[in-house]
């Protein structure tokens, strides 16, 4: 390698462990997690054209702003801070953590003319703090440091690099997948034929054998918050569970959530109970199907369709010879098909995050809670020193520290 | 119903930390601590009206966990520009007292929840004191005070919510009655919605405050480039605090009830685009009920109050005079306290967001979903890792850090209020004001 091709080398690798560079990639972070407080996400396409004009929803789709978290612009982002943590890491073992750390403002109470053997910073500084680790910056220049934010701030890079290598396993290598399916007994052609399983792979669904079926009987009231019955079989084993809110299925290693739930009158056939002396018949039928009501083997009234609410009026005609109070008590449910959208996830590299994030905590603790100090000493040329004190965590007493020097010495600072 | 005993309670407890401003005596400042405490515990165990699951509960408390910590902190660094703030802080809770709130009992459902709540307040509380530090170390700095005054004032303008008073009839609020279609032409749900219209002159209000924040800051910016000497604000300083407070006075008014005269038609436009706005193109409103007149104004979410009052005291710090520091305190004392507090913030939010990702994980099927609340708390620990940075290795634009904990709190606001007013689209976390 030339000196041309090492200095470019260098430079790039400056680049990449700079601060400006952590400044710039956390600063893009800030704007594409913003994205996510005005676009709605996970939203299809064609619904993102029917809540916004033609230009926005074109620009929404190309930048992938309704699927942020998942975005290319995200995936490129996670990869450049990657890179730029294993600069940081490498630049930091390369370079060594004490000449890496440039100046800072949180210098505090710097105290000159401090009186000094010979004027020399390291004796001076073992003699002021005795238990502390010391270190030469040159001749006149020495350092006092206690404390483990250099530790924390490793463990940091440790952390937020786990999360970070856990976000793209996660994006990569699991399983995020869909299953739309309607309600309806086990055995209607409806609930088998409208069975759908989806897997996302690239920027889209795509069709997908998951290996098992699952079907769901109607709820009775509220669709949404009802509990109700599912079956998922596959070859090996039949599994039954009833669902309500908040209450996940986990089946084949696959963790099956549900997300959606709306009715929808276009399929199949709406399901109709009649009651009558508290004798349920169910049935299905679509608008002006009849149905006949039967008691004993005899026809005693027909239900005519007519709309799939209670708003609307359904027909009833007694047969002939039938008293009117006996179809007067005739009590008649429609109930509308219920589309089910089930997320399908597998987490099996979730795992680091759970790692990461607790190693993150410790990091965060060891930096911003638990108390760290850089004592700086310099000489001056009239055998003397100045000190500084620079400092992190909640817990730190600077105060203290100064006060502790002054003590060792018996002075206070001219 | 609305209670004014919380209000009343911080009405108090603001007067006495203003009063503590001037005379800063322990039977003072713990007074006021103690009236706001009333408040909290009301609000937690008594018969309020507010619950910690509605914004403004988990602001109240933790406006009170703010005061607790002034009172413990204050007289050691600079305690006349922490009692100030405080008080501000307090007199802007009484007006959120004031909201009907939510009537929700808070859901025990996983180990996670509680902390999660209480890792909430704590967090608001010390992102509250870093950010009063912060405008009260910058004050002064008319251009980006008066630029964040016009973005607070202007973004309301976006959406039709800011301008919005609840419609009452004798002493209750009317509700619109909607049947709901969804996207393949099925009826069947029924929706109960709170009728709504515009404030009248709002709009006007809020254009002409707008104006003056516009007028006041090009000549900020005009002396600015020009590196114009003069310092005093001056008439136009004076001018552009009134219209900001007239705006603020005219909206704060409408919390209480007035005669107002308005169509059945109006009612029903309003609740049919807030149903569309809900359901974002899925379902559809068909049939909407409105009960008969008269009717009667009433408050409203507290959110454009809040985002205006925001506005005038930004206003305020623009104008205010930048004195020399005070020889009571060391230099870099306050930047101290601020670091402090914002180091404490980073880290609880990172807890609150792992509580968090447990009890969604409970919940919601996934640690992490697609919510505009968690992205707004990944926007924030980008802001905080950028105050840190810039804290520690940009020297030399000492501004730069206290103003990235201005925006913070901006983004704090826009997440807290947005789906309010909807300026952000609608979140899982059940957070009404």
């Amino acid at each position: 390698m030339n000196n041309h091709s090492s200095v470019r080398l260098t430079k790039a690798f400056d680049i990449i462990s700079s601060k400006t560079t952590t400044i710039v990639l956390v600063a893009c972070a800030c704007a594409l997690f913003s994205v996510g407080l005005f676009v709605p996400q996970g939203v299809s396409d064609q619904a993102l054209g029917d809540m916004h004009s033609s230009t926005i929803a074109q620009v929404v789709i190309a930048l992938d702003a309704h699927n942020i978290v998942r975005s290319w612009a995200m995936q490129l982002l996670s990869i450049c801070m990657l890179v730029h943590v294993l600069g940081l890491l490498v630049g930091g073992v390369l370079k060594g953590w004490g000449e890496r750390q440039s100046p800072t403002r949180m210098v505090w109470m710097t105290a000159t003319g401090l009186r000094a053997s010979g004027g020399q910073p390291e004796e001076f500084v073992r003699r002021a703090l005795p238990d502390w680790r010391v270190q030469s910056l040159g001749e006149r220049r020495a350092v006092a440091t206690r404390g483990m934010g250099v530790q924390g701030f490793g463990v940091i890079v440790i952390g937020v690099g786990l999360l970070i290598s856990a976000w793209l396993l996660h994006a990569w290598m699991d399983v995020e997948g869909r299953i739309v399916l309607v309600t309806g007994s086990a055995d209607d052609a409806a609930t088998t034929a409208w069975f759908k399983a989806e897997k996302w792979e690239g920027d889209r669904y795509h069709p997908w054998s998951p290996g098992f079926t699952l079907t769901c009987d109607p709820a009775d009231g509220d669709p949404i918050r009802a509990e109700r019955r599912c079956i998922v079989s596959s070859e090996e084993q039949k599994g039954e569970v009833t669902l309500g809110p908040s209450r996940d299925m986990s089946y084949m290693g696959y963790r099956l959530t549900l997300v959606g739930v709306h009715r929808d009158t276009n399929i199949g056939k709406p399901e109709v109970r009649t009651t009558l002396n508290g004798r349920m018949q169910q049935t299905s039928a679509r608008l002006g199907d009849a149905i006949p009501v039967v008691r004993e083997n005899n026809e005693i009234a027909t239900v005519v369709m007519s709309g799939f609410t209670s708003a609307d009026l359904v027909a009833v005609v007694p047969a002939p010879g039938v008293k009117r109070d006996v179809v007067d008590s005739i009590e008649i449910s429609v109930i509308p098909r219920t589309v089910l959208t089930f997320r399908v996830t597998t987490q099996n590299y979730l795992w680091p995050v759970w790692i990461g994030f607790p190693v993150l905590l410790i990091g965060l603790m060891m930096v911003l809670v638990l108390p760290g100090y850089r004592v700086y000493v310099t000489g001056n040329h009239e055998e003397s020193c100045d000190v500084s004190i620079r400092w992190n965590g909640l817990l730190a007493r600077p105060a203290e520290v100064l006060s502790q020097i002054h003590q060792q010495f018996g002075e206070s600072p001219r | 119903m609305m209670s004014l005993t919380p209000s009343l309670l911080l009405v108090i407890s603001a007067v006495l930390w203003g009063m503590s401003a001037r005379k800063g005596s322990a039977p003072v400042i713990w007074g006021a601590v103690l009236a706001h405490g009333v408040t909290a515990f009301l609000l937690v165990f008594g018969p309020a009206h507010l619950t910690p699951m509605s914004w403004v509960g988990t602001a109240i408390l933790a406006s009170f966990v703010s005061g607790l910590l002034v009172a413990l902190v204050a007289r050691k660094y600079h305690s006349q520009s922490m009692y100030i703030s405080q008080a501000v802080l307090t007199l802007i809770a009484s007006f959120w007292a004031l909201s009907t709130g939510s009537q929700d009992s808070f859901p025990i459902q996983s180990w996670a929840s509680a902390p999660h709540v209480v890792f909430g307040v704590l967090w608001i509380a010390a992102m509250l004191l870093a950010t009063m530090i912060a405008f009260y170390r910058l004050r002064g700095r008319r251009v980006g005070f008066l630029l964040l005054a016009m973005g607070i004032t202007a973004v309301p303008l976006l959406v039709p919510r800011a301008s919005w008073v609840t419609v009452h009839h004798d002493g209750e609020a009317v509700m619109v009655e909607a049947r709901i279609d969804d996207s393949a032409g099925a009826q069947g749900l029924h929706r109960q919605i709170p009728a709504r219209v515009s404030l009248p002159y709002e709009p006007l209000f809020r254009q002409s405050a707008l104006f003056a924040l516009i007028l006041g800051f090009v000549v900020a910016l005009v002396r600015r480039v020009a590196r114009s000497q003069a310092q005093g604000a001056g008439a136009l300083g004076l001018v552009v605090v009134l219209i900001v407070g007239v705006h603020t006075s005219y909206l704060a008014s409408s919390v209480f009830p007035r005669p107002i005269n308005v169509s059945q038609d109006e009612i029903s436009n309003i609740a049919s685009q807030t149903l569309r706005r809900e359901a974002q193109g899925t379902e559809f409103p068909t049939v909407l009920t409105v009960p008969e007149p008269p009717y009667q104004g009433g408050p409203e979410s507290p959110s454009p109050i809040t985002w205006s009052v925001f506005a005038l005291i930004m206003a305020c710090l623009a104008y205010v005079r930048r004195d020399p520091e005070n020889a009571s305190v060391q230099p870099g004392q306050l930047e101290r306290l601020e670091v402090r507090f914002a180091s404490a913030a980073m880290f609880v939010l990172i807890l609150l967001v792992g509580t968090g990702a447990m009890w969604s994980d409970d919940v919601w099927g996934a640690p992490l979903i697609a919510d505009p609340k968690i992205f707004a708390a990944f926007f924030l620990m980008g802001l905080y890792v950028l105050y840190w940075l810039t804290q520690r290795y940009i020297p030399n634009r000492s501004d730069a850090p206290s103003w990235i904990l201005v925006v913070a709190f901006v983004v704090l606001l826009f997440s807290m209020t947005g789906p309010d007013l909807g300026l952000i689209v609608p979140t899982l976390h059940h957070f009404p004001g």
